[in-house]
């Protein structure tokens, strides 16, 4: 493992000092040769040249900071991090928690989604289906089930409703006729 | 015209076959005592394999017939009938590829039903074979009258699959379906007499032709799609299919979910773009608004069920929403990748039936619950499972990839919002294969009974591995099919645009 290792650090290192020129200066636009495009208006890559110095030095003080502190840290003051750690203060819990993005999504996202599939679920079973075949079955259960009440099995009931609808029949069709016009 | 009716020959065998089959049932009734009823049911199996693989071939014989290059109606058979009404046949890219998907399924059904069904099996290979005349039928039919009956007619064998040999609850889910698309037919019948009527009649070619006034149009246009939307089935008339899948037996709902759905696809190609393009136009938005939300809604709702049928159930809804996408979007990519989804939702979906019905057969629970830790007693399995999972979720090199990716290209052409919210619909895909293979498949085996379960047998590997090939071949090769279809993508989209 230390020989992959080794050699990754010298190219991590390293590397850029060969290929700077042909990846992003010099003659970058011949090594890419159109396959990356840039409008002609967009000067992205000029404009870079421009930033304030203290941009440009940052990442390296970062990292030499950040070296420094694990070196601190893990080298020469075994037990720090443990400390840290056990102290739990809300710093520690952010970072090692991943910024809660997890968690965030957990609740958001999943949940959130969960809940919608839940909710359509249901909507499929007591809305579609309730107001779609299953009511209509139910409706048509009920109406007949009503209806069939009207089957009395007495002659004057039947002769009752004859009646009726040969009145209510003769009605319209002699409002339609013009009625007492 | 003339020389041998290859596609007659083609749709009828197979109800030729049903009525021999019956035929030598009632001449052997009296010796049949001395035979067990499992011989016999074997024999019956045996013979619907034989018709089904006759019809496979007659139907490979037709597409060799079939001229790629030509983009119109081929290998036509017209008889008269009864005034303009004619029993007229003829096959173009679109109907080809879906007559190949049924007679390349029916065999692989009847072959999945070998060991799972033992009741009134003469009745179920009859039941099939006759369903397989009145599929191949609806592709075939270039007249609006014979479409109607073969479209029609298709629902009585499926309504007795379901409710005969289903499960606990087959008598709801097969009247529910039942209803369902009968309702939606019957507004259909009401725009096809008054075509009829109006066109002076019914032949596909001169319907095609004649221009509807459009106020009429957006009236057949939604008779149409009453009819066409219950059978995708899109949102919200989809409910009958999670209840008829569930309760159907496995070859059922590889026939529903392989092949049936597909007719409704196929009804807005072949009359609602080319015979109503007004009013395909003026629908367009409210189209794509079914589709995305059929997309959205029921991928969520796959993922909360606890059965895997109920799930796969839920996910074709979802995918035949990419179908109307394509349809919709009334342009090559849209078309021509509606047509491959339909084909490469036959083959996936249809596996993935076929996959819980491997292991339905030996635990006979479909509640997901019940399984977990299937790869270290089904190896085979976990890899098919994990192959059609992938294909589902429209992994590249799968016809998966290529079916929603062509829609949303079309898709996208025509709304960016609409693609945007389909390509939600391959998120959420994701989420719920993946959950139903992690769940079924990976971690440790809980149920004690599944520490005896057997992994794929010869049979199983027959139907699956056939499907496997195809999902990965039109994969990585999709132009096989889109040289089939490329015609009749651009045809309808001609007459629609009014050439």
């Amino acid at each position: 493992m230390l020989v992959p290792l080794a050699l990754l650090s010298l190219g991590a290192i390293f590397a850029g000092v060969y290929f700077y020129d042909a990846f992003v200066d010099g003659n970058n636009e011949t090594f890419w040769a159109g396959a990356i495009y840039r409008a002609a208006e967009n000067h992205v890559l000029h404009d870079r040249h421009n930033v304030p110095e203290w941009v440009l030095y940052a990442p390296l003080v970062v990292t030499i900071a950040g070296f420094l502190i694990a070196t601190f840290t893990y080298y020469f003051n075994r037990g720090v991090g443990k400390r840290v750690a056990d102290s739990g203060g809300p710093l520690h819990s952010l970072f090692y928690n991943k910024w809660y993005f997890d968690e965030i999504y957990q609740a958001t996202f999943v949940k959130g989604s969960a809940m919608l599939g839940n909710l359509f679920w249901k909507a499929d079973k007591k809305i579609i289906d309730g107001i779609g075949p299953d009511g209509v079955v139910a409706v048509t259960k009920a109406s007949a089930g009503r209806l069939s009440k009207m089957h009395t099995g007495y002659l004057y009931h039947y002769a009752f409703v004859i009646i009726g609808a040969a009145l209510v029949f003769g009605g319209i069709l002699w409002l339609r006729a013009g009625g007492a016009n | 015209m003339g020389g041998f009716p290859i596609l007659s020959a083609m749709t009828f065998l197979p109800l030729a076959g049903a009525l021999i089959i019956m035929i030598v049932r009632a001449a052997t009734a009296g010796s049949r005592e001395a035979s067990s009823s499992d011989t016999e049911g074997r024999t019956a199996l045996l013979a619907g394999l034989i018709i089904s693989g006759a019809t496979f071939i007659a139907s490979l014989a037709a597409f060799a017939a079939f001229d790629a290059s030509q983009s119109g109606y081929q290998l036509v058979e017209q008889y008269s009938w009864y005034r303009n009404i004619s029993y007229k046949m003829g096959i173009d890219g679109l109907s080809i590829t879906l007559i190949l998907l049924t007679t390349f399924l029916i065999p692989i059904c009847l072959l999945a039903s070998w060991n799972s069904i033992h009741k009134r099996v003469t009745e179920y290979v009859v039941a099939f074979l006759v369903l397989e005349t009145f599929i191949i039928g609806v592709f075939t039919a270039m007249d609006l009258v014979l479409f109607y009956i073969f479209f029609e007619a298709g629902l009585i064998p499926m309504f007795l699959i379901i409710g005969i040999w289903g499960g606990k609850d087959k008598i709801y889910a097969a009247f529910k379906f039942f209803l369902y698309t009968l309702i939606g037919s019957l507004l259909m019948l009401v725009a096809v007499v008054y075509m009829y009527q109006t066109a002076g009649g019914s032949d596909f070619e001169i319907l095609e032709k004649y221009a509807f006034d459009p106020n009429v149009q957006t009236w057949l246009w939604l008779a149409f799609m009453a009819s066409f939307a219950v059978k995708l089935p899109m949102w919200p008339v989809h409910t009958w299919l999670p209840d008829a899948h569930v309760q159907a037996p496995t070859a059922g709902s590889v026939l529903l979910a392989g092949i049936l759905l597909k007719m409704g696809g196929y009804g807005f190609l072949r009359f609602s773009l080319p015979m109503f393009p007004d009013a395909s136009q003026l629908f367009q938005p409210f189209m794509f608004a079914l589709a995305v939300i059929a997309i959205v809604y029921t991928s969520l709702v796959a993922w909360r069920q606890t059965d895997m049928k109920k799930l796969i159930a839920y996910s074709s809804v979802a995918h035949m929403g990419f179908v109307t996408l394509g349809v919709f979007a009334f342009n090559e990519a849209g078309v021509q990748g509606a047509i491959f989804q339909m084909l490469s939702h036959g083959l996936i979906s249809g596996a993935l039936f076929l996959i819980v019905g491997v292991v339905y057969d030996r635990m006979h629970t479909r509640e997901i619950a019940a399984y977990g830790g299937l790869v270290h007693r089904m190896p085979v399995y976990a890899t098919f499972f994990m192959l059609f999972t992938m294909a589902n979720v429209g992994l590249p090199g799968t016809s998966g990839f290529i079916g929603e990716i062509l829609t949303m290209v079309g898709g996208f052409q025509a709304s960016t919002w609409a693609a945007a919210g389909a390509a939600l619909g391959v998120i959420f895909s994701a989420v719920y294969m993946l959950t139903l293979y992690r769940r079924t498949v990976f971690g440790q085996i809980t149920n004690p009974e599944l520490n005896s379960i057997k992994d794929m047998n010869m049979i199983e590997w027959i139907c699956i591995a056939p499907l496997a090939f195809l999902t990965i071949l039109f994969g990585v090769a999709p132009n096989l099919i889109f040289n089939i279809t490329e015609g009749s993508a651009l045809r309808i989209l001609n007459l629609m645009a009014g050439g």
